[in-house]
């Protein structure tokens, strides 16, 4: 009984965590497939958006502040970012990784300065518990899972039947053609970086309330999404979720059924394999210069 | 022995389809070459006579770069045996046919912008030695200068591969592959882009190159430069040998003259 | 030595001249020589103080310390920049290498008793190791792909580092080790300044000879190496080894002074990784140069910004708790105007202030050879002499 109970809370619990994975992936895939570039600040994003909600509720701006802060204060950075460092650098993947990264550290710091190392506490969203067959769990869980799917279907709607996002689609297959057809790529890669930041943010949200949040929450998920990317293929929305499940159950089990200290390793390991035998992923296409 | 007997015998000794390793120094037999579910190069069998100029010609999409591919070993053929001056080199990498006397230069040239016409040649003639002291102080900087002066380049010697004009590229390619110090030298599409008196420049220089001893290969879709170039011809299409021998012989062949979209071939 | 590579060597020993070299080899050596100098000139009376002063540090032996660490960081720094910089494939966890040597030689000097020079040796050979176990896939993925790699590859470290806690030390890491020079400071000093001449001599020689010219290609276009009959696996590979021998070399010598110790926070920070990637590129990647120099830049900066008092009106906090806060916007400044380096910018000015403009700046990236060696600059200058010396000693003949 106790075991089946274990293994209906590793489930459960990782079948909902991971629509929150998946939604941090796709920002990642998207800007990597639409515009070529590992956006390393990505993880910082996330941070960002889980202290803005932060801030918002200091300011007292309550829950729907701390969603909006949580969901435009990023979605704005990313853009900025774009359109003032990366675009330029747009011939030269390594730069844009390198920039990202220092970003990704001054953000980081700029929490270490005004707010030191400490954990915070974000505004409480849901609260209370629900239970399935015995075991528990919380109720922002449940949240998170809902939300994020909703956001997700919302996506592969807007990117198969809006033109926008259909632009976003081609230009991830090949930029010449695209931009052959008129489609400004330019305009897609921006829009690209608003919906992967945005989407960063509305996790951090939820990251933030339901464990805390800190200066270097969003490192792990960074190297998280970098797992989960490769092994659902780069560009592809359908292969960020999968993936995002496929480690998220990895993970969750590995650090209930094997040992918590091994938080982390069983993602990298994947991602190293996967990166040796098959690059290209599940769902991906290979890396053309 | 002039070129013309060369040729006949050439043209004999590669009717029946067996093709040996002596055959000449470069032998290819049965040759197959399968992207998925297409055949790019179906049984080719051919051989290279020494200090032949061999025309390598077929339509666009015949397969001629997908065999050279395959024979300098970017790729290692579905099937099929290579042999280069008697030894088998079926698959081996690029580096190590260069370094055994196999050169080829690129149809879409590719030299390296980011330093002088003179270093890319250079580059070609470094040894493969990890930790040398050559180098230092400039040395190759003589002997490339030479070859870029043979192949028309003196005066462009410190300009960078953005800076030349379609032929300087060319001769730049050619100039990379000579570094190499070849015995064996494919040229892949040359006279594309090129006017009238580049041709002939470019082809002189060619027969020059095999005056001194070089065998040279071909590759051309477009017969106009190429016939009174070359000793024999191979023509392909659809990745199988379509006809052999000399200019006259493949100009008055009727199944040339129909893959060339039936009709004169000029 | 045959004929032949003797009087190369003589050629080659000639042109280090000090007083021949161009403007900008000049300054390097002048700033080597005060390097050397520095032990004895901060124990001089009234320089002695000055000296002090632009050390960053209140004290002659913390400012000792202080460059010597720098000096450690910069070895690290050029490491990267021999693979990264020259081919190309872009480490993101170079830091793995420091690690690697830093921690096997530690255990090989406590856990085995082997002597600290004999430590050290182990340490630069697993390290090496490690750089083949980089190379290897090196050959098999790409770009980012590839970068993605070497940025894992230190997070697996570290995983095995904390789930081996007992054997690795866990967070505190191990005890110090033995001191290869024992504790005096200006004796580590010289050990640290020493073993950075030797790197960067190495390191040089081996970029602006053809391994360098290879390197670079590498990074421009592979198939133009394997046209030229290199092969490019070889190459590529000997990068990775060279880089993770030397930056395991520097790791592990950190170890065993009392500059620095074993622990995770000194050896396998994330942020280290971080730090010799923006050390070299802001110096100028594919330079060595530009690596040494960014890298003793970036290793003093934070100790320069922590002596700084002045505390920042509105925020409230002074200027040496911001300290890695204003590190990080700085270089994000930096690396948006000098995206080629510092290096190469200062060189391009330096030739247009002394009048001596070859017409395009940026030099060509296996050190020191612009694209157009026409004219009167000091690059076009040295390569002529070397041109007249070789035809002189040679007849000018081919082989």
């Amino acid at each position: 009984m106790a075991t089946l109970s274990v293994a209906l809370t590793i489930i459960v619990q990782a079948a909902m965590i991971s629509a929150l994975y998946a939604l941090i992936a796709i920002g990642f895939t998207l800007i990597f497939g639409v515009g070529g570039v590992l956006n390393l600040a990505h993880g910082a994003t996330i941070t960002m958006g889980a202290f803005s909600a932060y801030y918002a509720g200091q300011l007292g701006l309550g829950i729907p502040g701390a969603i909006l802060a949580s969901v435009a204060i990023p979605a704005l950075f990313a853009g900025l970012l774009y359109l003032g460092m990366v675009k330029r650098l747009e011939e030269e993947p390594i730069m844009v990784m390198i920039t990202t990264l220092v970003v990704s550290v001054v953000i980081e710091q700029a929490i270490v300065v005004f707010e030191g190392t400490t954990n915070r506490s974000l505004p409480q969203l849901i609260e209370g518990q629900f239970s399935i067959a015995g075991a528990t769990f919380q109720n922002l869980l449940g949240v998170m899972f809902v939300v994020s799917w909703i956001i997700i279907g919302l996506l592969f709607l807007f990117v198969n039947y809006t033109k926008t996002g259909k632009g976003i689609l081609a230009v991830s297959m090949s930029h010449k053609g695209a931009s052959l057809v008129g489609i400004k790529s330019s305009r897609i890669n921006l829009i690209t970086w608003i919906i992967a930041g945005a989407f960063a943010g509305i996790a951090g949200l939820f990251l933030g309330s339901w464990l805390t949040a800190s200066f270097a929450m969003g490192q792990a998920q960074l190297v998280l999404s970098f797992s989960i990317v490769v092994v659902g293929g780069i560009g592809s929305i359908r292969g960020s979720v999968i993936g995002a499940y496929l480690i998220g159950f990895l993970e969750i089990a590995t650090t209930n059924l094997v040992s918590s200290s091994l938080q982390g390793l069983a993602p990298l390991v994947v991602l190293v394999v996967v990166l040796l035998v098959k690059p290209e992923g599940l769902f991906g296409r290979e890396f053309a210069e | 022995m002039s070129a013309d007997t060369t040729a006949e015998e050439a043209a004999t000794a590669t009717v029946d389809d067996e093709i040996s390793p002596d055959d000449g120094i470069l032998a290819v037999d049965g040759l197959r070459k399968e992207f998925g579910g297409l055949v790019a190069v179906d049984d080719l069998s051919f051989a290279v006579q020494e200090q032949e100029i061999l025309g390598f010609i077929g339509p666009n999409g015949a397969g001629k770069s997908t065999t050279f591919n395959c024979v300098t070993g970017t790729y290692p053929p579905t099937a099929g045996t290579v042999w280069y001056k008697g030894e088998e080199v079926t698959g081996t990498p690029p580096h190590e046919m260069v370094k055994r006397g196999m050169a080829r230069t690129f149809q879409s040239f590719a030299p390296l912008e980011d330093r002088s016409v003179l270093k890319n040649v250079a580059l070609s003639m470094m040894n493969d030695n990890l930790v040398t002291m050559d180098g230092l102080l400039g040395e190759f900087h003589e002997e490339a200068r030479a070859i870029c002066e043979r192949v028309g380049l003196g005066d462009r010697l410190h300009q960078t591969p953005a800076e030349l004009p379609h032929a300087g590229m060319l001769r730049l390619e050619l100039g990379r592959a000579l570094g190499t110090d070849p015995d064996l030298l494919l040229v892949d599409e040359p006279f594309a882009g090129l006017s009238g008196p580049e041709v002939e420049s470019v082809s002189d220089l060619l027969l020059e190159l095999r005056d001194e001893g070089m065998t040279l290969v071909v590759v051309d879709h477009n017969m106009r430069g190429l016939l009174q170039l070359i000793d024999r011809a191979i023509v392909i299409n659809f990745g199988s040998l379509l006809a052999e021998g000399s200019p006259d012989e493949i100009t008055n062949n009727p199944e040339v003259q129909e893959a060339y979209l039936g009709g004169g071939l000029e | 030595m045959t004929d032949n590579s003797k009087s190369r060597l003589r050629l080659l020993l000639g042109q280090l001249n000090p007083l021949g070299l161009p403007l900008r080899q000049k300054i390097g050596v002048f700033g080597l020589a005060f390097l050397i100098a520095l032990p004895l000139l901060v124990s001089l009376p009234v320089v002695g103080q000055f000296v002090v002063m632009i050390l960053p540090a209140s004290s002659w032996e913390l400012g000792l310390y202080n460059v010597a660490a720098a000096l450690f960081f910069a070895m690290f720094a050029m490491s990267w920049d021999a693979v990264s910089g020259y081919t190309g494939e872009i480490s993101f966890g170079h830091g793995l290498f420091f690690a690697v040597g830093g921690y096997t030689s530690a255990m090989l000097n406590m856990g085995h008793g082997l002597s600290p020079w004999v430590s050290v040796l182990g340490g630069v050979l697993l390290a090496a190791v490690a750089g083949v176990m980089i190379g290897v896939p090196a050959l098999r993925v790409e770009g980012p792909y590839l970068s993605l790699v070497t940025l894992v590859a230190p997070l697996i470290l570290l995983q095995l580092f904390i789930f081996m806690s007992d054997i690795f030390g866990g967070e505190q890491g191990l005890s110090n080790p033995e001191n290869l020079v024992g504790l005096g400071f200006v004796s580590n000093y010289f050990l640290a300044l020493g073993l950075f001449v030797a790197v960067f001599a190495l390191l040089w020689a081996l970029t602006r000879s053809n391994t360098g010219s290879i390197l670079t290609a590498i990074r421009e276009d592979e198939d133009a190496v394997s046209a030229a009959g290199l092969s490019k696996a070889k190459f590529k590979i000997f990068a990775f080894v060279l880089s993770g021998a030397i930056g395991g070399l520097a790791g592990a010598v950190y170890v065993h002074t009392p500059v620095g110790s074993p622990t995770p926070s000194e050896l396998m920070s994330v942020i280290v990784n971080v730090e010799v990637i923006i050390a070299a590129v802001l110096g100028g990647m594919g330079t060595i140069v530009g690596a040494a120099v960014g890298g003793l830049f970036v290793a003093m900066l934070p100790d320069y910004l922590n002596l700084v008092e002045f505390t920042v009106p509105v925020i409230g906090k002074s200027i040496s708790e911001m300290s890695f806060f204003l590190f990080a916007i700085v270089t994000l400044f930096l690396l948006n105007i000098f995206p080629g380096g510092v290096l190469r910018w200062g060189i391009a000015l330096g030739r247009r202030a002394t009048g001596r403009d070859g017409g395009k700046e940026g030099m060509a990236a296996d050190g020191g050879q612009s694209p157009e060696d026409t004219g009167t600059n000091p690059v076009a200058q040295t390569m002529e002499r070397y041109q007249e010396y070789y035809d002189n000693m040679f007849g000018g003949d081919d082989e």
